[in-house]
């Protein structure tokens, strides 16, 4: 064989090679990607982990069109190749037996295999029934482009705001936090602050096994002989109190009488940042009747507020020694150590949520530990893109992308103009919250339940709402209540929908998140999803499409053209609602630069879709330099590093509620809980996570090695409890609350301990189902439930017979 | 992240034995760590209870204490005594070698962790909030009554449970169902490259979390992984690492400004 | 002398895709290889790498053709003074 014909059969083999369908998906979506390695016959690439809203970056390894190793990116700013054992064992999600490879339909009662056209055809039948009632439920774990085109099919096509989150479940508080502080939301600071903070203070959160890697950023400067002085404030002893050196166990939700007694004490020894204060921040505090911006007060009517939080009152309330509140005030009383807060869902999940939220960075921004690197309040995600779907992108009932709002006409005029949609078209209603929306669903329409129909996209509301039996299961014998839910493994949603579709799974598709540092994150499809099953963005469109061709105005812009019309000027529409078409153009890629045209009027500027191919992720607001590059920006707010920021100013918020360049600082009393404990429920019960599992545990309890280590729920009690009550460790116990009771091992001195009086319950188990139990009482601002304490009572089941 | 295996023991010493007393001291206090039951027969670890519901856990009575092993790690310590007659190094005749042997190992390996380079899951019982206990025994890594606790095969990290999980649920947690999951890993069975025949091989896996050549390929490592020439330290002197497996190369560009 | 892997996507339609195969088999600069589904492989030898891109933007001109992938380019007789 002669050199031109070998290099000729080569090129044909190679050619040959590229048509089958993996491949192909592969090729084409992978055009461009810089970061392939083929090592060894394994294809290895980057991604985020689909896990926690940390934001590792993986390096996934492929080979034969499967997932078949995963190493921490040692080029990944976030977890510099280091990984926790979800992470390293995050490939082995996509492999469950079970996954979700057909549509199926309920019919008598049982779910059947129908093909995607009927699915589709019934889903948008029952928009059409009455588009107003349709409302799409979604999560902070669609990626960017997906949580964009549900934005924009229900606000720029169905001119309807039904379209709520699960992230209202967890982070809605830190964003009403982060509103009523700066006028504008996310942290200022970054994961950097971790790296140089002199104290950590850990505030109702458990990072240890929540957020494991960022917790090793810090816990790990110590094995290099640095002193990180780390205060763990919580309402029971994690694996992060065995780090700390400080453990302050409070009473349930007096977490704001703390906060007030720092300040309290701050004020009374004259050690607040009188300079920063003066320059940059003004005093708030509720109004009447309460808004989230509140009512502007004195300083001097903030510092009588404060008056009765004494260290004494503080310690009563809170159940902490004064003399520990001393501490923490003396702490955050010197200017010269850098102090970083970090909290989840404990300030989260709380009926007092926002206040308690505003309340951490009051702390900071008095006592002036703001804006240095290592002076930080940064409140952190659970789920991967809770940021970057749902905060950034506005996948909120009130809400629009970069940042804007329904109420808003200049917001809807930009959304609009973007869109290309008719002027109008953009509903300035305000959707149904979480809680409200599923309280419509579940109401029969003659009485007010005006959803007929929630399509429920990448999350599991059936397991992860609070007081389940109020909200979801009566829907299911409302005749003419119709659910649908695009999942990719049977969960306890999946199992009660009348319509279910197969989704992809992380790197089965293209996709975006968005971490709790702001940065937005890129990655490629690698392989293909199982049997039928379709990337989430695409049954969007696919119904979006459907909806056009039944001549449903709303799905053509101003101009005629389909709404996710994907083409351009002079070319010819690519079918991207056909799935054998859909990976002939990057519809991601598509979808972020249109989103992208959002994100300046809030300063969250982001780059364009190609730069965020050649990064682990950048953190916004992105700017161009004038000589091409673009600059993330680690430190908003800050003169030295947040371009938005006039020159020579050291401080400035720019989106100040006072419209003063100037922080609030709120004053927020105490108030007790809606529920505490008495005589007839005589424990606080806490719900929360571990480090093995994640969420609602549908993925990780189909990972051997995560199942294994923590197989079931559990209920912790503290051992004088037990030891009264005569529970042995093991024993299975009936875990009581007025909404529900549950059978549940024991575990004593097991992974966490509470304190006497305290009980806590993992939230993942889907057997074991501890939201049937809590409250659905919500931050009046947020709308966000309070999961971490509700009264409950032990029993010994052997009494019960 | 290493794995040792039952084989013929190491002539004894003294010196050694006082190490492994004072070793055992350390763990003992600690209460929690474990060395590994090696062999292709399967994990030795001892199964969580199954629980009847509503069973009751009894407690040793007082007279049975001192004959009874009871608790998460009864029988850690099964045939300490023996053992102490135990040396780690020097490391004895050049460990024997076949391609039969290697698979072996490899296959023992593969039961330990998802994927070559996953992080290997604990094949005994912990305590669950004291991370560093493990040192006791991984730090410097220690073989006892036919188990090795291999030494970590990486640089001190404070969360050792961060990614190292029990492979069996701690008690009481049972486990009430297998978990099909049809993943299948990358496996262990690549060989570095030679130049020419006895040329020093490279290193075929990335160094990435393994950087202590010792944990898998030392004096304690598994016959099939363990290196002749234990004497030799300084193992990159001669085997090369892989620039592409282990994320250093420049082919492509660094992780910003670009 | 490149020699040049691609594959081409063809559009749905029959006769459109029969127009385009036509085309395709006319040029002697083309062999055509496997077909599965509505995707081509096929491989194009040009004298000068210039030729060669511009015979695939030609192809991408063709009607019936939807999308063209270049899986490989053989440089190894590349003058890349031309090329430029």
């Amino acid at each position: 064989m002669d050199r031109r014909a070998f290099l000729r059969d080569a090129a044909m083999a190679a050619a040959t090679l590229a048509l089958s369908p993996a491949t192909a998906a592969a090729s084409s979506a992978r055009r461009g990607s810089p970061y392939l390695r083929v090592v060894d016959g394994v294809t290895w690439d980057k991604a985020p982990c689909r896990f926690c809203g940390t934001g590792c970056h993986v390096q996934v390894g492929v080979k034969n069109g499967r997932v078949v190793a995963i190493a921490g990116d040692a080029n990944a700013e976030v977890n510099k190749g280091l990984l926790c054992v979800k992470g390293y064992h995050v490939g082995l999600a996509l492999y469950g037996k079970d996954r979700l490879t057909r549509p199926l339909l309920r019919r008598n009662g049982k779910l059947e295999p129908i093909t995607w056209d009927e699915a589709l055809e019934i889903v948008a039948r029952r928009v059409l029934r009455d588009p107003k009632g349709f409302a799409i439920y979604g999560s902070g774990q669609w990626t960017i482009p997906e949580g964009y085109a549900a934005n924009k099919l229900m606000k720029g096509g169905l001119s309807s705001n039904q379209i709520d989150p699960n992230a209202r479940l967890c982070m809605a508080s830190a964003v009403t936090g982060y509103l009523a502080t700066y006028g504008v939301d996310e942290p200022a600071g970054c994961y950097d602050d971790l790296d140089r903070c002199d104290v950590l203070v850990v505030w109702g959160n458990n990072p240890a096994e929540m957020h494991p890697v960022l917790f090793s950023r810090v816990m790990d400067r110590r094995s290099r002989g640095e002193k990180v002085i780390l205060i763990d404030i919580g309402t029971r002893r994690t694996r992060t109190s065995a780090f700390a050196d400080h453990v302050l166990t409070f009473k349930p939700n007096s977490d704001l009488a703390l906060a007030n007694g720092i300040m309290h004490l701050l004020l009374e020894r004259d050690a607040h940042a009188k300079d920063f204060v003066a320059r940059h921040c003004a005093f708030r505090a509720d109004s009447s009747p309460p808004t989230l911006d509140g009512k502007a007060i004195t300083f001097e009517e903030f510092r009588r507020s404060l008056a009765p939080y004494t260290p004494e009152h503080v310690s009563q309330l809170s159940g902490v020694p004064a003399a520990e509140i001393e501490r923490l005030a003396s702490l955050f009383s010197n200017r010269d150590l850098r102090i970083t807060s970090i909290w989840c869902m404990g300030p989260n999940q709380h009926t007092s949520g926002t206040a308690m939220n505003t309340l951490l960075h009051a702390v900071h921004l008095l006592s002036g530990h703001f804006g240095r690197p290592g002076d930080a309040p940064t409140s952190l995600t659970g789920q991967p893109s809770a940021c970057g779907t749902v905060r950034e992108v506005g996948t909120l009932a009130h809400a629009l992308p970069g940042g804007g709002v329904v109420t808003n006409a200049q917001h809807r005029k930009q959304a609009e103009e973007i869109w290309g949609v008719p002027a109008g078209r953009v509903s300035a209603k305000p959707g149904y919250h979480t809680v409200e929306l599923w309280r419509r669903f579940s109401t029969p329409t003659e009485r007010g339940g005006d959803i007929h129909t929630i399509w429920v996209q990448v999350t599991n509301p059936a397991q992860s709402l609070p007081n389940v039996d109020a909200l979801v299961t009566p829907s299911r014998k409302l005749p003419d209540k119709f659910l649908i839910v695009s999942d990719v493994y049977p969960t306890a949603t999946t199992r009660i929908a009348d319509l279910v579709l197969p989704s992809a799974l992380w790197v089965e598709k293209n996709g975006m998140f968005g971490n709790s540092e702001r940065r937005t994150q890129q990655w490629f499809k690698m392989v293909d999803p199982p049997g039928q099953a379709r990337d989430d963005a695409w049954q969007l469109i696919a119904v979006a499409r459907r909806l056009h061709d039944k001549g449903f105005a709303g799905m053509r812009d101003a101009r005629g053209r389909f709404l996710f019309s994907v083409g351009g000027e002079g070319q010819p529409e690519r079918p991207i609602w056909d799935w054998a078409h859909y990976y002939d153009v990057n519809v991601d890629e598509h979808l972020f630069d249109e989103y992208r045209r959002f994100t300046r009027h809030k300063h969250k500027d982001l780059a364009p879709y190609a730069e965020y191919v050649k990064a682990r992720g950048l953190r916004w607001p992105v700017v161009q330099q004038p000589d091409g590059r673009w600059r993330e920006t680690k430190f908003r707010f800050s003169g030295f590093d947040d371009p938005y920021v006039a020159k020579g100013k050291e401080f400035d918020f720019y989106h100040s509620t006072s419209k003063d360049g100037r922080a609030q600082i709120w004053f927020r009393p105490y108030a007790p809980p809606p529920e505490s404990p008495d005589q007839e429920y005589p424990f606080w019960l806490c719900t929360g996570r571990v480090l093995e599992h994640w969420h609602t545990g549908t993925l990780t309890i189909r990972i051997p090695q995560l199942r294994r280590s923590v197989p079931q729920a559990y209920v912790e009690l503290n051992r004088e409890d037990a030891r009264r009550l005569g529970i042995q460790n093991g024993e299975i116990v009936r875990l009581e609350t007025r909404r529900g009771a549950l059978d549940l091992p024991a575990w004593i001195d097991g992974r966490g301990q509470p304190p006497p009086g305290s009980l806590f319950v993992p939230f993942f188990d889907e057997r074991l189902l501890v939201n049937q139990l809590t409250l659905d009482a919500h931050d009046p601002f947020s709308k966000q439930p309070d999961y971490k304490k509700c009264a409950a009572r032990v029993v010994r089941r052997n009494k019960h017979g | 992240m290493g794995d040792g295996s039952e084989e013929p023991r190491a002539p004894r010493g003294r010196l050694a034995s006082l190490f492994l007393l004072a070793a055992l001291t350390v763990a003992g206090v600690g209460f929690l760590t474990g060395a590994s039951e090696e062999g292709p027969r399967g994990l030795g670890y001892r199964p969580a209870r199954p629980l009847d519901p509503g069973a009751v856990v009894t407690a040793p009575a007082q007279r049975d204490l001192r004959t009874t092993l009871w608790g998460a790690n009864a029988g850690m310590y099964e045939g300490a005594v023996p053992a102490l007659g135990m040396i780690t190094m020097p490391a004895g005749p050049p460990p024997p070698r076949s391609d039969q042997i290697r698979q072996t190992t490899s296959q023992v390996r593969a039961t330990r962790r998802a994927y070559n380079g996953a992080p290997p899951t604990i094949p005994h019982a912990i305590d669950q909030v004291q991370a560093p206990s493990c040192l006791a025994c991984h730090e410097r890594g220690m073989q006892l009554a036919g188990k090795t606790a291999p030494v970590m095969s990486h640089r001190r990290f404070d969360g050792c449970i961060q990614c190292h999980v029990p492979a069996v649920p701690p008690f009481p947690l049972v486990e009430t169902a297998p978990v099909e999951n049809t993943f299948q890993g990358l496996t262990a069975l690549a060989r570095g490259e030679r130049a020419w025949t006895g040329a020093p091989p490279t290193i075929p896996h990335p160094t990435l979390m393994r950087e202590d050549c010792n944990s898998c390929h030392g004096p304690g490592g598994a016959f099939g992984l363990r290196t002749p020439h234990p004497e030799r330290a300084s193992c990159t002197q001669c085997h090369a690492p892989g620039a592409l497996l282990d994320q250093r190369t420049t082919l492509f560009p660094p992780a910003r400004d670009r | 002398m490149p020699i040049s892997g691609l594959v081409l996507t063809l559009v749905a339609a029959p006769e459109l895709r029969c127009r385009a195969l036509a085309a395709l088999s006319t040029d002697p600069r083309i062999t055509l290889g496997e077909q599965r589904g509505d995707r081509l492989a096929l491989v194009t030898e040009t004298t000068t790498l210039g030729e060669s891109r511009d015979l695939a933007e030609s192809l991408i001109e063709i009607d019936g053709v939807a999308l063209l992938e270049v899986v490989t380019v053989d440089f190894s007789d590349v003058d890349f003074g031309e090329a430029a």
